[in-house]
Formats: structure tokens, C-alpha cells, sequence
């Protein structure tokens, strides 16, 4: 009688046993959650609006209006020094190991390429490029609207 | 002896089943917080449909300069309307193949361009009209009216002695900016120091004509 009252002990001690490690753990689960939901969760840059940003206060200076003016002109000088201020301004929000693509259509032409507005050529396009287009409509006061192209990517990523 | 053992487990049992509730009460607590989004990121599209708008409505403007152009150097009403018109559409169907349902009009085909006469003093030349921009994607809608509205205006000084000015200005809907870069030329010619702050120091004369050409090619007579 004595050997069942210690069994039926044992067997209580070991549920209450039991029970207190599940709750031990219930209790690590929710603590841990509580502190990672507590932290902010990190967004990956994509320098998509950068880029926008950058070719808005090129425009608001005529830099890529005068740039479209110099490439009709064929004035090669002007050409050089417009594609290097662009040039400057597109690294200048990108990382180090950042790289971009430039190009430039003309809308009223379906859409064809100007030659002389390619920046950096590449052969191929790498797949996580970021794509930006931005138009403008004014050319010394006549309609005639391009598209700029931009691509950016980060080089050995 | 049994009934207090029968209380005790009794207790024991109601205790473990307080117990019980709690803990389940704080697991549903958890998995709703799981369940329930922690930080709302806006759809990867979002801030590039938005980019898209604002460069539509950049290009708006541009159509504005455009008709400004266009009427100062001949054209009529009617000839610019229809560019502006033309441009809208060009605009739109740039949107429409950059994957945006747009709809893109100048509201009431109503375009308001004016200039004065040459001999007004200030002369002015201004352009006013609405565009409608109506964009509808899966992640973004857009529908409002933009209003155009760019006004150039050229007084000049008093033209007694050799130091007068000329002041010009460009106001696009409640803001005046200064103009700094425009070209003067007067016939008969006289030299002409930009003060690169919206004012021209120059010699002017009763008969003379003065061009003064503007930022995107925006042309203002005055006749003295």
C-alpha cells in the first residue's frame, strides 16, 4: 500500500516535472519573439530613387537637355564634358563597387537609340539590374521628348 | 484521510488548470503576434510608380515652356494647343509602355496664352491650363488635376540716363524667381551687364527695340 502511494507520487512529481519544463519553454519562445519583433528589420538599398533623383536635378540644371543639344550639334567637346558630369553625379549616390549603364531614346523616332548618348557600354546586362527611365519633352523650346535609360548593379555581388 | 487527500488533489488540480489556461492564453497572444505583419514595407513598385508620376508631371511643365516658346515666336493659340494636346498624349502612351494604365488630358482642351503689347511696361507673357493624370495599377492609384501655370514679366527702369535696368522675373503658379540667365540684345546695340540676379544694367532709349530671349528659348519684345 505504501510502494502505491510513492508510485502515484512519483508519477505526479513527474507530470508537475513535465509540465514546468513546457512551460519554461513556452516562456524562452515567447521572450525571444518579443525581443526580434522589438529590433527593426533592415531594408536592402536599391538606389532606384537615388538614381530618379539624381536625373531630376541634372534636368532642373540642363544638364540633359544641354547634353541632347551638344550630341546634335556634334559637338564632341561638349559631349565628353556633359557625359563626365553625369557620369559624376550617377557614382556619386552609388557605392564604391557600384556600376551604371546609360542610354538615351528618341520617343518621336519609335523609340530608336541615340548612339552618341551610350555611357559606359556593356556587352551584357547582369540580371539584378536596376532599371530607371526618365523623359523629358523640351529641346530649346520644341517638343521633342527622349527617354533616358538608366541601369545600376553592384559589381561582384 | 481520503477527503483531505481528495481537497488537496482537488486544489492541486484547479491550481495546474489556472496554470494551464494562462500559458495557453500567452501561446494564442504569440501566434497572433506572428501572424500579424511586424513592418509594413511599401510593394517594391510603389516608390517607382510614384517616380513615374512625378517625372509625368515634370514633363507637364516642360509642355508649358514648350507652349510658351512656340507663341512668343509666332505661333498661334490654336498651334499650341494642339502641341500641348500632342505632347499629353506622347506622354501618356510613354507611361502606357512603361506598364502603367494611364490616362493623361488637358482638361476642357483649354489652354490660356497670353501676351502683352510691346509697349507695356511690365510686359509679360504667360500660359495656363489643367492636365488630368489618372493612374491605375495593382499597387498604386492616382488621380488627380495639375495645374500649369508660368508667367515671365520684363519691367525695365526709368530710361533717362545711361543706367537703366531691366527686371525680369518668372513666376510659376505663387512663386517669383529671379531670372539670371537671359540674353539680352537691343537694336540699336548697347552693352548689357547681367547683375546675375534677375536685374540687366543697360543704356535704354526712347524708339529702341529690345529681344530678350529666356531660358528655353522664350522670347520678349519691348519697345521703349
Amino acid at each position: 500500500m505504501l510502494t502505491m502511494f510513492r508510485r502515484k507520487k512519483k508519477g505526479q512529481l513527474f507530470v508537475i516535472e513535465a509540465f514546468i519544463a513546457v512551460s519554461v519553454m513556452i516562456i524562452l519562445v515567447t521572450a525571444l519573439y518579443n525581443v526580434q519583433l522589438a529590433s527593426p528589420v533592415t531594408k536592402e538599398p536599391k538606389y532606384a530613387d537615388e538614381i530618379y533623383t539624381v536625373m531630376k536635378t541634372l534636368d532642373k540644371n540642363g544638364v540633359l537637355e544641354s547634353y541632347l543639344v551638344s550630341i546634335k550639334d556634334s559637338n564632341s567637346v561638349a559631349i565628353t564634358q556633359y557625359k563626365e558630369v553625369i557620369s559624376e553625379s550617377i557614382y556619386s549616390v552609388l557605392p564604391s563597387n557600384g556600376e551604371f549603364y546609360l542610354y538615351c531614346e528618341n520617343i518621336t523616332n519609335s523609340n530608336k537609340v541615340v548612339a552618341e548618348s551610350i555611357i559606359n557600354p556593356i556587352a551584357q546586362m547582369p540580371e539584378e539590374a536596376v532599371s530607371i527611365y526618365y523623359l523629358i519633352s523640351a529641346i530649346k523650346g520644341n517638343f521633342e521628348p527622349y527617354a533616358f535609360h538608366v541601369s545600376v548593379w553592384l559589381k561582384g555581388v | 484521510m481520503t477527503f483531505k487527500l481528495r481537497s488537496k488533489k482537488g486544489q492541486v488540480f484547479l491550481i495546474l488548470a489556472i496554470v494551464v489556461l494562462i500559458y495557453i492564453i500567452l501561446l494564442s497572444a504569440t501566434v497572433f503576434k506572428i501572424t500579424e505583419s511586424p513592418y509594413f514595407e511599401p510593394a517594391p513598385d510603389h516608390e517607382k510608380i510614384m517616380d513615374y508620376i512625378d517625372n509625368a508631371i515634370k514633363n507637364f511643365y516642360e509642355l508649358g515652356y514648350i507652349g510658351l516658346s512656340q507663341y512668343s515666336n509666332g505661333e498661334n493659340k490654336s498651334f499650341v494647343t494642339q502641341l500641348i494636346q500632342n505632347g499629353l498624349s506622347t506622354i501618356k502612351n510613354y507611361m502606357v509602355s512603361s506598364g502603367l494604365p494611364t490616362q493623361i488630358e488637358l482638361v476642357e482642351n483649354q489652354v490660356t496664352i497670353m501676351n502683352s503689347s510691346t509697349t507695356a511696361n511690365p510686359a509679360y507673357i504667360y500660359i495656363m491650363f489643367n492636365v488630368s493624370m489618372t493612374v491605375d495599377t495593382p499597387d498604386v492609384y492616382y488621380s488627380g488635376v495639375t495645374e500649369i501655370s508660368i508667367r515671365y514679366e520684363v519691367s525695365y527702369s526709368e530710361i533717362t540716363g545711361s543706367d537703366n535696368y531691366v527686371y525680369i522675373t518668372e513666376k510659376v503658379h505663387d512663386l517669383i524667381t529671379p531670372v539670371y540667365n537671359a540674353d539680352i540684345t537691343t537694336s540699336p546695340p548697347t552693352t548689357v551687364v547681367n547683375l546675375d540676379n534677375g536685374s540687366y544694367k543697360l543704356d535704354l532709349q526712347t524708339g529702341q527695340t529690345v529681344n530678350i530671349l529666356l531660358p528655353h528659348n522664350i522670347s520678349i519684345w519691348l519697345k521703349i
